[in-house]
This record gives C-alpha cells, structure tokens and sequence, in this order.
C-alpha cells in the first residue's frame, strides 16, 4: 500500500508540475518512475560508494537486457542498505542493496537477482499504478489485488530463469540466489499480506524451469573480485554511538549526550532520552536537507543539523523543547579523531559458510 | 497460363486474411485425478514418493503432509493432491497405491503396506504468443508477450485475463473483452485476445428525492477523484466511500435520518447516467441544552433551532477554550424520533497537562 501512496504522489507530480530538467511532462512510466526515483534517492536511499562495484552491477544488467532484445540504456543503482532487497521502478531503473550482493557468491545468482526486477519492468507490473494512482479511487477487491500481485512476482521469476538463460548464466542460479536471500526466514508458507509466493512454491518452480534449460556460466570469479571488501551490516559512519557521543562520521557531525543518557535505535534514527524528553537524531543527505523547514510547537522542535558532507534531522519531544533543543544544539560538533579511529564497518568474510534456505 | 497465375494471385490476395487466433481452443486444465481405482480394504501407508518430476520430488514432498504408518484415507490424500496442484507446477497429478507385499498390525487387525506414489507431470512450455484485438497495443498486455519461453498454467493465464479485463472495465470500458486461448498448432502457441470496446462515460449525475440540499453541493461531495464526474468512468467503490461526503450536508439542516441508496444506472450508448436516490428524512431541531457543573448553554446551541452539526462543534470548542487547558467536552444526545427533537448535554472531563514518555528508562 505505501507503494501504491508513492505512485500516486509521483502521478499527482507529474500531473501538475514539470521539474526543471523533468525527463517528461506526460504521464508515462518513464515519467512517473523518475520522480519515484528522485524522491526515493533524496529522502531514504544513498547510493553505495564503490563505482567499479556500481559498474560491474550495471554491466550484468545490460548483459540481462540485450538477451531480451532491449537495447535502451537502463540504470542499475546499488544502495547503502544493509537489508537484502532488489526492486524495480516504474521506470528503466532497478535498485539492488548492499546486503543483498553480499548474501550471493556468483555473477549468475546476480543476474538471477537482476533478472527478476527486470522481468518486472518488461512485463509492465506497475504500469497499473499508474491508472490507479491517476484514477485516485479505492478498491474493493483486495484478495484479487493480492493475487494478482502474487502472479506478477511468479512471472519475475520466471523472467529471471529465462534473461538468465538466455544471457548464457546458469540458470539453477536464481534458485541459489533465492534461498540466499530466503535464509533466516522460517515462513515456508505465504504470508497473507506479502505478494510473493511462499518459498516452498517459489523454489518449485524456479527449480523446474530452470532444469528444462541448458547449463551456462556460474561467474563465481568474477562476482567475488567484485564484493570484496563489501560492507554487511549496518554501517557505523553512518550514525553510531562512542563514548558519550552520537557520531554520525559520514556527514561530519558529533552530538554530545548529557551523562547518562540512555539511547536505543530505532526505524525512526537514534533515540536518546534527555531527562524530561527525548530526540531522535537520523542522519540525512544534503539534498534532503533542503526540503526541510524547522517546526516548533508547544512539545516538539525540530531542525536540520549541517556538518561538511551531509546533516541530520533532530527531533525533540520534552515539556520543554526550547530547553532541551538548546542543549542539543550546544552540544553539536566536528567528531574527533579518535571517535573516527573507532568507526570500522564488518566486511564481507568470503570464507564463511553460506546459509542457505532451508536453514 | 499467365493471365490465369496473376487472377489467381489478385484473388488471393482479395480474400480477407484468416487472423491467426482463429480456430483456437479453451486452455483447458486437466482437474486432479481422484485417487486411482483401488481396492476398499484399509490398508498402512509404506512409503510416500512423486514421481515423474525428479527436479522438483524432494520440494514437492514437503507440502505433501500424509506419512508413512498412517491408513490410507481418501480425504488425507485429497488434501495434498491440493497442496501439490497449488504448487501451479504440473499439468497432470495422479495417485496410485501400491502393495508392497508387507502387512502391520492395527487393532488386531492384519492391512496391508502400501506404497503411495503420486505421478506428477510436469507442465510444458509455452512456444509463442499472439496477440490480438482492438487492444493488442495497450501497454498492460505486455505481461502477457513474456509469456512465451515460460510455463504454460491455464489457470494462472486465466487470472491475468481476469485481470486486464477488470483493468480495461475500471478504465470505463464496461464491455471489454480479454480471452486467452491455445491455438490449433503443435506445441503451445497462445493467443490473446483483447477487445476493450468501446469508453463508457458517466453522462447525467442525478439525486432523486433531493429538495433541502442542492446539487451542486451533493456533485461536490464527489470532487478529488478522477471518476464518477461526467466524462469520467464510473467507479462503484469510489461512490460508497464518498457517502459520509454527501451526508454531511444533511447533518447541517437536521436531517440526521437521511439515507444515500444504491445507484441506479441507465446506459445510453457511450454514457452511463447515474441516478444516486436520497431519503432526507424529517427535521429534527434542539431540545434541552445542558451542561454538567451548571455551566451556561454555549449561545450556539438554542433550543428549537434547526439541529447543525458544525454548531454543536463549535459549542464545544468554544466551551473548552472557556474552561480552559485541560478541559474535554463531550456531547451526549438524546434523541426523541417520534418528536424530531434532540436534546443534548455537554460532559466535561480534565486530563492531566502533561502525559509522560514512557519508552526510556528516566536516569
């Protein structure tokens, strides 16, 4: 459903207001993928820092795309995402996470992995978003909705089998890539309210179309040379506590915690009690920042904290907010060296077992 | 001779060309087969195992639940014909027990072991795929082009049909047509037929039994959304959840009874005129106005006035910034139907100023 809030709010955009520089001003997927992609790359995703790693993605999806006969150019983000994830845009974008590359062990299960967005956007699964976000009317009919989103992943699927083999990979991969994503997870049947089919069904099927086509390369060389050094895990540049700080290394920004302070993670950023309150700091790009004004009222202050490469958004909730914003914004800073020195990421270990589902 | 070679080549191309979707069949889908003819003496299961799929035998198993030791029992067996079909993998599910030669004991009872073997057949390929029809070209008939090369599953081909007809029929095409069939060929050849017909429009919007409230206003109450306007599809969800909408002007001028029907539609060609019949009800107006703690009726609030909802808002709004933070009115109505009367008493309750985080520890 928050996919469908997206499109929507992408459909009214396109509607109503052409961006300087907008790809299009009609409503085509292309048009409404670009304003999901810079939407979703403003205000949640970072692209991961490595362009050879970007470049070697882009270079299997362009593999995967002319064994379909598509000869247009296609963007292949990697995002800085700890969560094993692909997805598809509207548009000819495809976004794969970090922790996702990290889980496979072959260029094969990568184009598996590719080949099941790809599939999505060839087969035009969102192209009805786009009708129902332009259409702006509720439906009824959630069961089928729900099922014919289940149709539309078992056909990535099988278009992922297919690209994969006709681009000459292995075509056993997708199945390997599937159960490396699926590891950790005990559902084996579907959940009511997720798209994709149980895992049980899924590796069925896979398995049994991939074995009616020939063999092709695995790319396992390749693949390793190309993860090597890849970050897992949450990365703590990116917002860690040290000491009786809260360093946020990547955008250049330190907050001192009054002592004692306890702190506990949260989906929204860093929570942080303060005594008769409590903030939450999340860190965010530059870009973002811009869109983001200050709000006070009479129990929560929020502002944008700016270091060098980046900002953060800090939200205070106290009785009295101007006091506990005050001694936030007393206590913002440059990280120090030493705090840096204490930031190291979890590398990808490339000689552990890999687990595979069923676990 | 050469005159006759070039009648007979101007002939042929007179003749209309045959669409390749002609002569097509159902997709049919052979239903599970019950198990195979045995006989009704009980007997144990021996050993449980798929044949004819080996790629697949060891996941397929999984969702099989019958286990050896059990008694055969056709419902057991039933059950997980089902769970394999749902699997979307195989064309053809049989199930055959056989004897193994072994017995075990039941209750004193001597039934023989039985190897039950369900024999799968996997399903083809599709070879190719045909399209046609007024909308071969709608952008949503691209999923189906991509089916060529994967698995043919009727009854998945029938869901996506299902499917782009209801897509075309939302875009106001109430007549469309979307059909899958297996053409006369070898192998699996598709064809996809897709007649959207023609754009059906709302025409004429009209409230019959409307006399307090305008049209205009109850045309209002259906603004935002890009349906049920003339020149616009109809959307039968969309027009439910505007109900609250069209009420409210009712709640205004006392009309608390009145009921929005079920619409009626009359097409006329290429539009649809929606008659949206109302039931407004009587007139109910103010009775007795009190206020817990023997405060003063707010002067929003007059006995025998017509009742309003906005007003009884603005009474208590008005009433809470009066007592000031902390304050929580609440109205409790009385309502007399046979008197079209409403006599309402306005509850007041304090909540503390402050509500404490309670999700950290406090240092």
């Amino acid at each position: 459903m928050a996919r469908a809030a997206l499109v929507a709010l992408a459909v009214t955009g396109c509607l109503h207001a052409a961006p300087p520089g907008a790809v299009c001003t009609q409503l085509t997927d292309r048009c409404v993928g670009h304003a999901i992609d810079q939407v979703m790359m403003t205000a949640y995703w970072n692209e991961y820092d490595d362009r050879a790693l970007a470049a070697y993605v882009a270079g299997v999806g362009q593999r995967l795309l002319r064994a379909a006969g598509r000869t247009d150019p296609w963007r292949f983000r990697v995002l800085d995402v700890a969560d094993a994830n692909g997805q598809a845009n509207l548009d000819t974008t495809v976004y794969v996470t970090r922790g996702a590359l990290a889980r496979l062990r072959s260029e094969a299960e990568l184009a598996g992995l590719l080949g099941h967005e790809i599939g999505h956007v060839l087969a035009g699964h969102g192209h009805e978003a786009i009708a129902e976000g332009q259409r702006q009317a509720p439906r009824s009919d959630g069961d089928r909705v729900l099922r014919a989103e289940r149709d539309d992943e078992i056909q990535a699927d099988e278009l992922a089998v297919l690209l994969s083999s006709r681009a000459g990979y292995e075509p056993r991969a997708v199945e390997t890539m599937l159960r490396a994503l699926a590891a950790g997870d005990p559902r084996s049947e579907p959940d009511p309210d997720d798209p994709h089919p149980g895992w049980v069904e899924r590796l069925a099927r896979v398995r049994a179309f991939a074995a009616r086509l020939p063999h092709g390369e695995l790319g396992e060389q390749r693949y390793l040379a190309a993860i090597a050094g890849l970050v897992v895990g949450d990365d703590p540049r990116e917002l860690a506590v040290v000491g009786s700080a809260v360093v946020l290394a990547r955008a250049g920004l330190a907050f001192d915690l009054p002592r004692g302070a306890p702190t506990e993670p949260s989906s929204e950023g860093l929570m942080v009690g303060l005594g008769d309150g409590a903030a939450v700091i999340r860190p965010i790009s530059s870009r973002f920042a811009r869109y983001l004004a200050p709000k006070r009222t009479a129990d929560v202050w929020q502002w944008v904290a700016r270091g060098p490469h980046g900002a953060a958004l800090v939200v205070v909730t106290s009785k009295d907010p101007a006091r506990a914003a005050a001694l936030l914004q007393r206590a913002t800073r440059a990280p120090r060296a030493a705090e840096l020195a204490a930031l190291h990421p979890v590398r990808v270990d490339l000689t552990a077992p890999r687990p595979l589902w069923p676990d | 001779m050469r005159a006759l070679v070039v009648i007979a080549a101007v002939a042929a191309c007179a003749r209309p060309h045959a669409p390749a979707c002609s002569g097509t069949l159902p997709l049919g889908d052979r239903i599970a087969a019950p198990l195979a003819e045995r006989s009704h003496e009980p007997a144990i299961i021996d050993s449980i195992a798929i044949a004819g799929a080996p790629a697949v035998a060891a996941l397929a198993r999984r969702v099989v639940e019958s286990r050896p030791g059990e008694v055969v029992s056709d419902a057991p067996i039933a059950d997980d014909i089902r769970r394999l079909w749902s699997l979307g993998l195989f064309a053809d599910i049989r199930v055959e027990a056989r004897e193994t030669g072994a017995a075990s004991y039941l209750a004193h009872e001597r039934l023989p072991r039985v190897a039950v073997v369900f024999a799968v057949t996997l399903r083809p390929l599709v070879d190719r795929v045909q399209i046609e029809g007024d909308g071969a070209r709608d952008p949503e008939l691209r999923r189906m082009r991509w089916l060529a090369g994967t698995p043919f599953e009727p009854p998945r081909l029938a869901r996506m049909a299902a499917d782009l007809e209801l897509a075309f029929v939302r875009d106001g095409h109430l007549d469309a047509k979307v059909a899958v069939r297996r053409a006369r060929a070898p192998g699996v050849a598709l064809c996809v037929i897709a007649e959207p017909g023609p754009r059906v429009t709302v025409g004429r919007v009209t409230f019959p039994g409307r006399h307090v409230v305008s049209r205009a206003a109850l045309l209002a109450a259906l603004d935002g959304q890009h349906v049920n306007h003339p020149g616009e599809p109809y959307d039968a969800d969309a027009l439910a959840l505007d109900e609250p909408q069209m009420i409210a002007p009712y709640y205004e001028r006392g009309r608390i009874d009145a009921t929005i029907g079920s619409p009626r539609l009359s097409r006329h060609g290429h539009h649809l005129d929606v008659a949206i019949p109302i039931d407004e009800g009587p007139e109910y107006r103010l009775g007795r106005i009190r206020v817990d703690g023997g405060h003063p009726p707010p002067p929003q609030l007059v006995p025998g006035a017509v009742f309003a909802r906005s007003r009884l808002f603005a009474a208590i709004a008005a009433l809470e910034a009066e007592l000031g933070p902390g304050a929580e009115v609440t109205p409790v109505t009385a309502t007399d139907r046979a008197a079209h009367r409403i006599d309402v008493r306005l509850e007041i309750a304090w909540r503390p100023p402050w509500r404490a985080l309670h999700w950290l520890p406090w240092p």
